[in-house]
């Protein structure tokens, strides 16, 4: 979760900087998808599961 | 307690329609960025699934692009070379779309036939096809924006057909470690759970601000980190009226409140993780 987010900010900069190029900014939508999953994933973990 | 076989199958089902959906989310923005979305002025949902295979008939489609404001106003003197570059990304988006529609609705009646959901899962089961197909009509609806006067699509349907693609990837997600996953003990303490849902919802908000930003087209404006045309606060940043618009359509506002977001997760995600590596321990 803290490599993505780190890796996402670097990317967002990087996208301000290098003016939107391809491979960046579709880099920054991946990994804010598996952002999204890193963090689902451990809101999960901490769920308790209801009872069935 | 391990998961069941049947279990695993739903699982496994649910996992690939959510990858099927992270490369979609990934193939969108690239269409965006190319701009090829507004290149296929048609929805039609049964024979757009094969691709022109005649002259004529690429020559057709080029004839209807030809109509549209991207082409007047942007792409004018554009040749069919050209035309066909933009169209197959769309092309290969709405392709994909449907194969998720497909990958998220074929196993169902079979699951349901054998029983192998469980009786209260059966609704949310449902609910994958339904709301893939929700998004596929969404996309329309946000492609449609984008051939009538302006060329370029509304930014709140970007943002909705973005979201709803998101929602429905980390619903998925949700059920399928549902059938999984082995849960947390229960004496997580109810404070952590609420800043584990908290996180969760600040990510999704940070993506739907992006959606702003890539409809607005905010990126372009503003390419210096951290000043952005040497302010922290932009010039005019509420400068539209009413207040509220500068949220969704003011350039400025639109990529500060991205950014802000950003440093707001840079804390709180941290301080997040923290918290859990400090609950576990104390276990």
């Amino acid at each position: 979760m803290i490599f993505f987010l780190l890796l996402q900010l670097l990317l967002g900069m990087a996208a301000g900087v290098f003016n939107l190029s391809l491979v960046v900014v579709t880099a920054h939508n991946a990994i804010a998808a598996l952002l999204l999953l890193s963090v689902v994933n451990l809101d999960h973990l901490l769920t308790p599961q209801k009872a069935k | 307690m391990a998961p069941v076989p049947h279990q695993k199958q739903i699982a496994t089902w649910l996992l690939i329609v959510a990858a099927m959906i992270f490369v979609m989310v990934v193939l969108g923005g690239t269409t965006r960025l190319t701009r090829s979305g507004l290149s296929i002025v048609e929805w039609r949902l049964f024979e757009g699934t094969l691709p022109p295979l005649t002259e004529a008939h690429w020559q057709e489609l080029f004839e209807l692009y030809k109509k549209t404001p991207e082409y007047r106003k942007i792409n004018a003197g554009m040749d069919l070379a050209g035309f066909e570059k933009i169209f197959w990304l769309e092309y290969l988006h709405r392709l994909w779309g449907r194969l998720i529609f497909f990958a998220a609705l074929a196993p169902l009646p079979w699951f349901l036939w054998r029983r192998r959901i469980e009786k209260r899962l059966v609704p949310r089961a449902v609910a994958v096809p339904l709301l893939v197909a929700l998004n596929g009509v969404l996309g329309w609806f946000m492609v449609a924006s984008g051939l009538i006067d302006i060329p370029r699509v509304s930014p709140y349907r970007l943002t909705a057909h973005l979201g709803l693609a998101v929602a429905i990837y980390a619903y998925i997600l949700w059920m399928a470690l549902n059938l999984i996953s082995e849960r947390a003990p229960v004496n997580t303490p109810p404070g952590l759970r609420r800043f584990a849902h908290a996180v969760t919802g600040l990510v999704f908000l940070m993506i739907l601000s992006g959606g702003f930003v890539a409809g607005t087209k905010a990126g372009f404006a503003f390419n210096t980190f951290p000043w952005m045309n040497g302010r922290f606060f932009p010039e005019g940043m509420y400068a539209m009226q009413p207040f509220w618009i500068n949220l969704f359509e003011n350039i400025a506002t639109v990529q500060f409140n991205h950014r802000l977001l950003a440093y707001l997760l840079c804390l709180v995600i941290p301080l997040f993780w923290w918290q859990v590596m400090r609950a576990e321990t104390a276990d």
